[in-house]
């Protein structure tokens, strides 16, 4: 049950990112394109790429090279594939076909070549995705997370199909697919985790939990589509496009006091009506250079879509609050939108901070040698050695003290026994203890550390024997 | 590795010495669970309280007095029933006929080791004369206020299945313990050990004092001088606010709890030879120092959850400060 459980794992996030990926390539296709469907095939790139990375991954080469080689893999059969789908007519000589997707790229915004945009866009995400579902461990808290998010990207997505007039006839199919799959990644999860009742799938009640999920999802999306009709929905959006109106007027207004000589005679106040049309006038006739007119445009793009993204978290986090509020009682658990989307965007201010951090560290390392000799501290050393052994062993639990990682590290690495003992026992004393280490202590430290990074892995880490230690 | 503050290695080797003469000591009487008898060293360290929660049987009385013959200082023993009323803790004004006037004669609370036998058989009214003797160390009685001596220390014991003529005990008194433990069945080899020992003698009764008063005195105070860094702290105290938001607690741990929490780690910390706490002491004595403040969801109790298994499950989401 536990080796079909975690292959099961994948498959399920798998769908589950298919599901709303698909949503969003058919809402976007249905907008901009008009030629041949590239949904399919974009989705066959997310299994191409779980399956490429996880051959690539056998390789045992370095983590950049993989990366590399897996990019270039996306770039080949993307390529490949638009030729296929959008330049069939040419002959495979003709290098344009090539060159139509990088150029797609470099004209992002502007002048967008829609197809080949989407094309580039749908199978990069795809890629990315499959990479993802094969790359890091599965457990509850991740399927939970990619619940949530995915459910914010098909609420948004179907309220954009509505707005552009797109059909969602296969939507909502999908969005029920979604759901299925992501209850039951949730369920799968939770019995893998040993919880003690939640999921009948930790009592091997599999099919029968399945088609529970798919009952209740099926009945609930039956009777969401009974109450959520066509004119609810219009109301809602109009709404919305009231208030856009409003900010839109107050924004014109703050606009019509800057000193009449600044703008043009001619232009019209886009104020005065609030129309669509005399606003993109206005717009067109502003006397300011073109560039800036573009980033202008693109600050307005990401403002409007900043606030929608806003609205719509704190509305989806005001609804859970209240659904965790109600469950107390009931003994669901749910975890707050507002803070998984918070701690999500800190870890992504986070991680590129850090990488910044390491582009700006190498350009002062090139540019004065001498800024390398740097003494290195415990902490530095120790948490050198926590990110090392996070990608390569086994990552650090929050909740994990030194000795408890320590202990969890001597288990996949039995040779370095002594080295992780002093590493731990001189980091404990110098966070806890508030003990100063000396420069011997240090290179002592640096040694271990050298010492451990080469010593020989006992096992290849097993992530259902991990998670188990670690619940 | 150099420090400049707070207590010295040395100073923490002493501790351990002490614990370690302590555990010897006690375990003549009580075979296995050297892990309880340390936290009994901790609650001495702190001159803090002790309820010893089990099912009778498993030595929870015999322990209480192995630890009070193991110090230096006065024991008294209080068997607490329904009909026992607070002047027979606390002691009675009584009319001495030689000098015609009123004196003052201690109860039985008056005395270092107190050992209160089956607490929850006691009234309300009665139990509720201990929380004075508890927190201020001192009692009442009419108008006198009598100081207890130092160390004072009770350790109370109770059946938590025998439920039928109890009164459990209010929150106010649960707060005032500094742990609850539990002594637990011995294993299969511990048992048959224990056989062999109590065959011929009781040998709590040969049992001998290995701490001087004064020596316990200095004990604590080394224990207090036990460095407490600030990312430690701050984890002290979010575990304890942690208890107060989880939803499956009604009630959280109160900031008493939290300083409990940290002069029990500093004890442990000493007794394990260290001059410093670090997070590991806290994890350990999270359920021993906070399961017995807590109050559970009712709802949560019906899915089996109880007071130790919901600590023991917040700990493991705190994160563990790492610079």
């Amino acid at each position: 049950m536990k080796r079909t459980r975690a292959l099961l794992l994948p498959l399920v996030l798998l769908g589950m990112q298919a599901c709303w990926l698909g949503i969003w390539i058919g809402v976007v296709e249905s907008a901009v394109q008009g030629g041949r469907s590239i949904t399919a095939c974009s989705l066959c790139f997310m299994a191409m790429g779980m399956v490429a990375f996880l051959l690539l991954r056998r390789l045992r080469a370095r983590r950049i090279t993989i990366e590399g080689l897996y990019w270039l893999l996306w770039c080949l059969l993307s390529a490949v594939v638009g030729k296929l789908l959008l330049f069939a007519h040419m002959p495979w000589a003709d290098p344009a076909w090539l060159t139509a997707l990088p150029q797609a790229a470099l004209r992002l915004v502007f002048e967008t070549r829609p197809a080949e945009l989407l094309l580039l866009a749908g199978t990069g995400v795809a890629w990315y995705l499959g990479r993802r579902s094969a790359s890091s461990p599965l457990h509850y808290g991740r399927l939970l997370g990619d619940f949530q998010f995915g459910l914010v990207l098909i609420l948004i997505a179907l309220l954009l199909s509505h707005a552009v007039g797109a059909s969602s006839h296969g939507h909502v199919l999908l969005a029920l697919a979604f759901f299925a799959l992501s209850l039951t990644g949730v369920a799968l999860s939770r019995g893998e985790e040993g919880s003690d009742a939640a999921s009948l799938l930790a009592r091997k009640h599999f099919s029968s939990s399945l088609l529970s999920f798919v009952a209740i999802v099926s009945t609930a999306g039956l009777l969401v589509s009974i109450a959520v009709t066509p004119e609810v929905i219009s109301a809602v959006v109009d709404s919305l496009k009231y208030v856009w109106q409003l900010i839109e007027r107050a924004m014109a207004f703050i606009a019509s006091l800057v000193p009449a000589g600044e703008i043009e005679p001619e232009g019209p106040p886009a104020s005065a009506t609030g129309d669509d049309t005399s606003l993109l006038e206005f717009y067109h006739s502003m006397p300011i250079p073109a560039l800036l007119k573009r980033i202008l445009y693109l600050l307005y793009v990401t403002m409007v879509a900043g606030l929608l993204l806003f609205g719509l978290w704190r509305l989806c986090g005001q609804v859970l609050e209240w659904l965790k509020r109600r469950s107390r009682t009931a003994g669901i658990e749910l975890e707050a939108l507002d803070a998984g989307f918070l701690s999500d965007l800190l870890a992504l201010v986070r991680w590129l901070g850090r990488k910044l951090g390491r582009v700006w560290q190498g350009i002062r390392t090139r540019v004065n040698p001498r800024r390398t000799t740097a003494t290195p501290t415990v902490a530095g050393l120790y948490a050198d050695l926590l990110r090392w052994a996070g990608k390569r062993l086994r990552p650090r639990q929050p909740a994990e003290s030194p000795y408890e990682y320590q202990a969890a590290l001597q288990g996949l690495l039995p040779s370095a026994g002594d080295d992780l003992a002093l590493m731990t026992q001189t980091y404990v004393c110098t966070c806890y203890g508030g003990y100063r280490a000396e420069s011997a202590d240090i290179e002592a430290l640096g040694r271990a550390s050298h010492r451990i990074r080469h010593s020989r892995r006992l096992r290849k880490p097993d992530i259902t024997t991990k998670e188990e230690e670690t619940g | 590795m150099k420090r400049d503050h707070g207590c010295s290695e040395q100073d923490a080797g002493r501790l351990k010495q002490a614990a370690d003469r302590f555990k010897e000591n006690v375990g003549r009487v009580m075979v296995g669970k050297s892990d309880v008898v340390e936290l009994c060293f901790v609650a001495l360290l702190c001159e803090g309280h002790i309820l010893l929660e089990d099912v009778p049987g498993t030595g929870k009385t015999t322990l209480a007095k192995a630890i009070a013959r193991s110090m230096e200082g006065g024991f008294h023993r209080i068997q607490c029933t329904p009909d026992l009323l607070p002047s027979d803790v606390t002691g009675i004004h009584y009319f001495n006929q030689k000098t015609g006037a009123f004196e003052f004669r201690p109860g039985p609370i008056v005395s270092n080791i107190v050992l209160v036998d089956e607490i929850n058989r006691a009234t309300p009214r009665t139990q509720s004369c201990f929380l004075e003797s508890m927190q201020e160390r001192q009692v009442s009685a009419d108008l006198e206020t009598v100081k207890l001596p130092r160390p004072f220390m009770l350790l109370a014991t109770q059946n938590p299945v025998e439920l039928e003529g109890t009164f459990a005990l209010p929150e106010a008194q649960l707060d005032r313990f500094l742990l609850r433990l539990s002594v637990g069945y011995p294993s299969a080899a511990e048992e048959s050990g224990m056989l062999d020992r109590f065959r011929d003698h009781q040998p709590l009764e040969a049992l001998e004092s290995v701490l001087g008063k004064g020596e316990l005195e200095l004990l604590q105070a080394t224990s207090r001088d036990i460095h407490v860094s600030e990312p430690v702290r701050d984890y002290m105290t979010a575990v304890c606010r942690a208890t107060r938001i989880d939803p499956v607690l009604r009630l959280g741990a109160s900031p008493r709890a939290t300083l409990a929490l940290q002069q029990a780690s500093q004890a442990l910390a000493g007794i394990s030879g260290r001059d410093f706490v670090i997070p590991d002491d806290v994890k350990r004595l999270a359920v021993p120092v906070l399961a017995h403040r807590v109050l559970l969801q009712t709802s949560a109790s019906v899915h089996g959850a109880t007071n130790a298994s919901a600590i023991e499950q917040l700990v493991s989401t705190v994160p563990v400060p790492i610079e």
